[in-house]
């Protein structure tokens, strides 16, 4: 049996572990409202991050339906770390923090894939899983660094906008007809 | 074999050890991106506000005078005596938990001191050991803690994280409004000199011009006459507002944001079309440079400043002999209006009862404070038929109705905006249940914490507002959050921005003036944001 | 304070109550200890009770004289406005009327706290469920806690109302045992412990948790427990019971010899109940009442609402704004007073 069949057999317990290291890393006295409250609207944070992870998990085993992404499964994958990833960059964490819920997958692979092997089972050889982890792993980190660049874009605009504003205020701009100012122009 | 490798957290050595410590003794951590800037000097010695100095949140001594702690805790007494709410929230709570999720800013940050109940045993700890017999003699036993510079830093970072939005108080069995507590708690930090400079510097320019941001008179004019040009250019038409005029029937008092920052300018140009059409129905109204910021910044700092900042209004409606007041959209000044105005600065003896001079509605619900919001007002002349609208001309739009905190929970004013959007508007999907109305979730920035420094703050608060505009974006195709508040139009935008991008942020008037037919107007090719009209480039 | 030591606080000091109680019963029953009959049969109560009424009276007339200078109510709906928009007149009072109907709301039927809900998602479509059980448990709490205080006035009465011997009648209409088991005390005690089993068992709630959050709960199960236990196991002599019962509301008091430890466990933990109340969280029963967000109408626009203390503040006037910004004024075109004076 291959890795990938292997582990769709096990999803449910790869998905367990997992959420249960990822929620691990948020303070105790969150974990369980993060975890438990089941409310897309009453508990944001926990609801996006339950869905982004199972959203990945089928990704990995090659499970993602091919209409829940319009064909474009890595897009669709794209769309999860996204999700999580969006919600990291502003919460307390490092970039290595942030990021590191991606290898806690690996983590849970090998837990579960151990399990079998003290029972007597044959495991397969799971590097396939790993390099894609590992690929993840990378896109994740670009996605972060993209969400770190769009919050301090977002806060040089604001600033940008007052001072362009005061200007304005003060009579000390004299905009040439049909040209946007510079800062709405970057806003396109 | 597995098990002697490490995992990749602990080679890193990422920390997920849970704080052992009760709340009471763990050490507040103030985070960059969390806090504001603190208030400086020139603007607290403006408004006569005591201990300006140079101070910075991150180093270990804050500067506080030598009696601070006699300072704070007379202060603290003084507001026991005077506000039943204080004593009151201090005594009976229960601590059942019902609030704890209830707040944007536990559900976004998972801080736990985010959680109302536990915002408010910040200060009353410290009020069970100075002010009762049981925290006296039992301290921690009773959950009593003695006040010290470190529990004043927590103060500080906590009630500077509380919208005062109010949500919680809708769930709590006995109405305990966490709102009341950080406006307490901030009076007491004020004592100290302990302000943020987005609240202090804002209410200091309030005070001398009028608006927040400082405008000068002439200034404030010349950013009309842009708006008036701007709508001359779409519409054809030129309208012609007046200033401090006296003897007009009506005073026009909006946020000074409508005036000064986009999206907010183009909700001030749906004013100016409107106020234009009912001009030949026999409308009268005036704007003021002097009471020109209907926002109240004063509101955030302590009573005193509230009332300080607020009798502008009562006092230039007087001096100009306008018989009422009409109110732009915005959150808090109109909790202001409606819930202190009147005691604060009434009796407002020399207007009258405000009757609309086109319809002829008596607006008896404010009889007495004698001011009437513009959707009310709207509401009432769309329901008798006054206005010629072209709901068409805002087809390119889909519209969701975020409901702001003080109108929703501070005077419910639920169903006149909607009624409004509806009227001039095809298309309108409302947001899940649980998050409007009464439940309505907060930007995240509220009560002054609209800072540039805090943006980590008011994103992770304005996720749960967010993720239902998301929720509509994706299942409806809303591409447009109206909302009746100046402080929604400025921080809204960048959090669409990143939470839900393609999602725009509009005032209600704003639609309004795009689908108010004016006698007289040319064929309009763009809406107010000169973005082209649905359908135009077709023709063309 | 962590959730250990508070657990381990609070059941320290219920552990003395109950002691104590135990104690005295032992002295009564074993020792034959008169003084100690009539300490905790007699003086006890009765200070535990002017205790009590004392302490209710001013807590809450030191709520109700400290001053409501503004209208705040939390406004959860409509608010009345034009004629034809429909007002939410529990949500949003507006008369006197109103705002007593939704009190009655909110104290007899826990309203706010019924808001809870929970949002899930059925085949893409939102579905509102109740997430109620906090509510539930509060009532059926709240109600049984009424129900056996009221069936207790039975042993103050004589002879028994038949209102009272109705409620009882409903209360045991199980027809379990005999005597009949009474449904009250078993809800009560089954609502006590699941109110402490949430508290341990939910993070945040234990995080927010005091020893003065537990004391109570254990005081009434303890409470409950002996009462019960009283009833089915090691019955006691009630009518001994209400000869000392009826002694007391007579100002006739007896201190009888014969009832028993379990009964001075119980009548000592309930002396301690109630002189603790008013010093205590459980006065929200008093505040609740007071409480401004909710016992005010949402009419601050239409009827003026009066501060006692309002006083005047420094206001930056419209004179001291001209006297800055005249010159600027005047040649944008705005009109001013100070030219105006001028030139009559």
């Amino acid at each position: 049996m291959d890795a990938i069949g292997f582990f769709r057999d096990r999803k449910k317990e790869v998905l367990s572990k997992w959420r249960d290291a990822v929620f691990a890393s948020y303070p105790p006295e969150r974990t369980q409202f993060l975890k438990t409250k089941n409310d897309p609207f009453g508990n944001p944070v926990g609801h996006q991050i339950n869905e982004g992870l199972a959203g990945i998990l089928d990704y990995l085993l090659g499970e993602a339906g091919e209409e829940d992404c319009a064909g474009d499964v890595k897009a669709g994958v794209s769309r999860f770390l996204d999700a999580i990833l969006r919600i990291r960059a502003v919460q307390d964490f490092t970039a290595s923090q942030a990021v590191e819920f991606l290898f806690a997958l690996k983590d849970a692979l090998r837990d579960v894939a151990d399990a079998e092997l003290e029972k007597g089972h044959d495991v397969p050889d799971t590097r396939v899983l790993d390099r894609k982890v590992d690929a993840l792993a990378l896109e994740g980190f670009d996605i972060y660094c993209a969400c770190r660049e769009h919050l301090y874009e977002i806060r040089v605009r604001e600033v940008k906008n007052l001072s362009y504003l005061a200007m304005k205020r003060a009579n000390l701009v004299r905009e040439i007809p049909g040209l946007e100012p510079s800062g709405a122009a970057e806003e396109e | 074999m597995a098990d002697e490798v490490p995992k990749t957290s602990e080679m890193v050595k990422i920390d997920h050890a849970p704080p052992s410590t009760g709340w009471m003794d763990t050490p507040v951590v103030i985070r960059k991106g969390i806090y504001s800037y603190p208030a400086k000097k020139p603007t607290l010695d403006y408004l006569s506000m005591p201990f300006g100095r140079e101070w910075s949140p991150l180093d270990a001594d804050w500067k506080l005078p030598p009696n601070w702690l006699d300072i704070l805790l007379e202060g603290m007494r003084e507001r026991i005596d005077r506000f039943r709410s204080f004593r009151l929230f201090m005594d009976i709570c229960v601590r059942c938990g019902a609030c704890a999720d209830k707040c944007h800013y536990f559900i976004g940050t998972g801080d736990p001191k985010n959680m109302p109940v536990l915002r408010a045993e910040l200060l009353r700890s410290v009020y069970r050991k100075e002010f009762t017999l049981a925290g006296k003699l039992m301290g921690k036993m009773v959950g009593a803690r003695q006040m010290t510079a470190e529990v004043l830093k927590e103060w500080w970072y906590y009630f500077f994280q509380c919208s005062e939005c109010r949500r919680c108080s809708v769930f709590c069995p006995y109405g305990i409004d966490t709102a009341e507590i950080t406006i307490i708690g901030r009076e007491l930090l004020n004592l100290l000199g302990l302000n943020i400079d987005w609240i202090a510097q804002p209410a200091a320019n309030c005070f001398r011009t009028g608006n927040h941001l400082g405008i000068q008179p002439h200034a404030f004019k010349d950013m009309l006459d842009f708006f008036v040009d701007d709508t001359e250019n779409i519409t054809g038409v030129r309208v012609n507002p007046t200033y401090n005029r006296k003897g007009a029937e009506i005073l026009f008092v909006t946020p000074s944001g409508d005036v000064f920052a986009d999206p907010g300018t183009y909700t001030a140009m749906g004013y100016l079309i409107l106020f234009h059409y009912l001009e030949s129905l026999g409308f009268d109204v005036t704007w003021s440079t002097y009471a020109s910021e209907g926002g109240n910044f004063g509101f955030f700092t302590s009573h005193e400043m509230m009332k300080r900042l607020n009798a502008k209004m009562y006092a230039e409606a007087k001096r100009l002999k306008v018989k009422w007041i009409l109110g732009g959209e915005c959150g808090h000044m109109w909790r202001v209006i409606h819930q202190y105005m009147d005691t604060m600065n009434g009796p407002a003896d020399h207007l009258e009862t405000p009757v609309s001079p086109i319809t002829g509605t008596r607006f008896t619900n404010a009889a007495t404070t004698k001011m009437v919001h513009i959707t009310e007002f709207t509401a009432d002349l769309i329901r008798n038929g006054k206005l010629k609208l072209d709901k068409s001309r805002n087809d390119n739009l889909n519209v969701t109705f975020h409901d702001s905190c003080n109108p929703a929970r501070g005077m419910g004013l639920l169903d006149e905006p909607r009624y409004v959007i509806q009227n001039v508007c095809n298309t309108f999907h409302e947001m899940p249940e649980s998050t409007i109305r009464e439940q309505t979730f907060c930007c995240g920035s509220g009560s002054g914490l609209n800072a540039g420094e805090n943006l980590e703050l008011r994103f992770r608060g304005g996720m749960p507002r967010a993720n239902a505009v998301k929720h509509v974006h994706e299942k409806h195709g809303v591409n447009m959050l109206a909302c009746v508040c100046a402080i929604d139009r400025a921080v809204l935008p960048p959090l669409m921005d990143y939470w839900v991008p393609g999602v725009g942020v509009t005032g209600v008037h704003e639609l309004v003036g795009n689908a108010l037919i004016l006698p007289g107007e040319k064929k309009r090719t763009t809406d107010l944001r000169g973005e082209d009209l649905p359908g135009v480039e077709e023709e063309d | 304070m962590n959730v250990w030591a508070s657990l381990i606080l609070s059941l320290i000091a219920i552990g003395a109550v109950a002691t104590v109680g135990a104690v005295a019963g032992a002295a009564v029953q074993f020792f034959d200890l008169s003084a100690a009959a009539w300490l905790f049969g007699v003086v006890i109560p009765y200070l535990a009770f002017v205790t009590f009424i004392a302490g209710f009276i001013y807590r809450v007339t030191t709520w109700a004289r400290s001053p409501v200078p503004f209208g705040i109510p939390t406004v959860c709906g409509q608010a009345k406005s034009l004629p034809w928009i429909k007002q939410s007149r529990l949500e949003s009072p507006f008369t006197k009327l109103e705002v007593v109907a939704r009190m009655a709301l909110e104290i007899l039927c826990f309203r706010s706290l019924f808001r809870n809900t929970r949002m899930t998602f059925k085949g893409g479509r939102p579905l509102y469920g109740p997430n109620q059980w906090l509510w539930v448990i509060a009532l059926a709490f709240h109600y049984t806690f009424l129900v056996i205080v009221i069936r207790h006035m039975r042993f103050f009465t004589e002879p028994i109302p038949g209102v009272l011997k109705l409620l009882e009648a409903l209360d045991g209409f199980l027809q379990i045992g005999a005597p009949y088991v009474l449904i009250s005390g078993f809800v009560m005690a089954g609502a006590a412990t699941f109110l402490l089993l949430r508290r341990l068992a939910f993070a945040n709630i234990r995080y927010i948790s005091l020893p003065n959050d537990y004391f109570p709960l254990f005081l009434i199960l303890t409470i409950a427990g002996t009462g019960i236990l009283m009833r089915h196991v090691f019955k006691v002599d009630i009518v001994a019971v209400k000869a000392m019962m009826m002694g007391i509301v007579t100002f006739h008091p007896v201190a009888p010899m014969d009832i028993g430890m379990l009964f001075y466990i119980h009548l000592f933990c309930v002396c301690v109940l109630i002189a603790y109340f008013p010093w205590s969280k459980l006065m929200h029963m008093g505040g609740v009442f007071l409480s401004p967000t909710r016992n005010l109408p949402n009419n601050t626009r239409a009827v003026r609402h009066e501060n006692p203390w309002n006083y005047p503040v420094k206001v930056h006037t419209y004179e001291e704004y001209e006297e800055e910004f005249r010159e600027k004024m005047i040649e944008a075109g705005l009109p001013v007073e100070k030219e105006a004076a001028e030139e009559e």
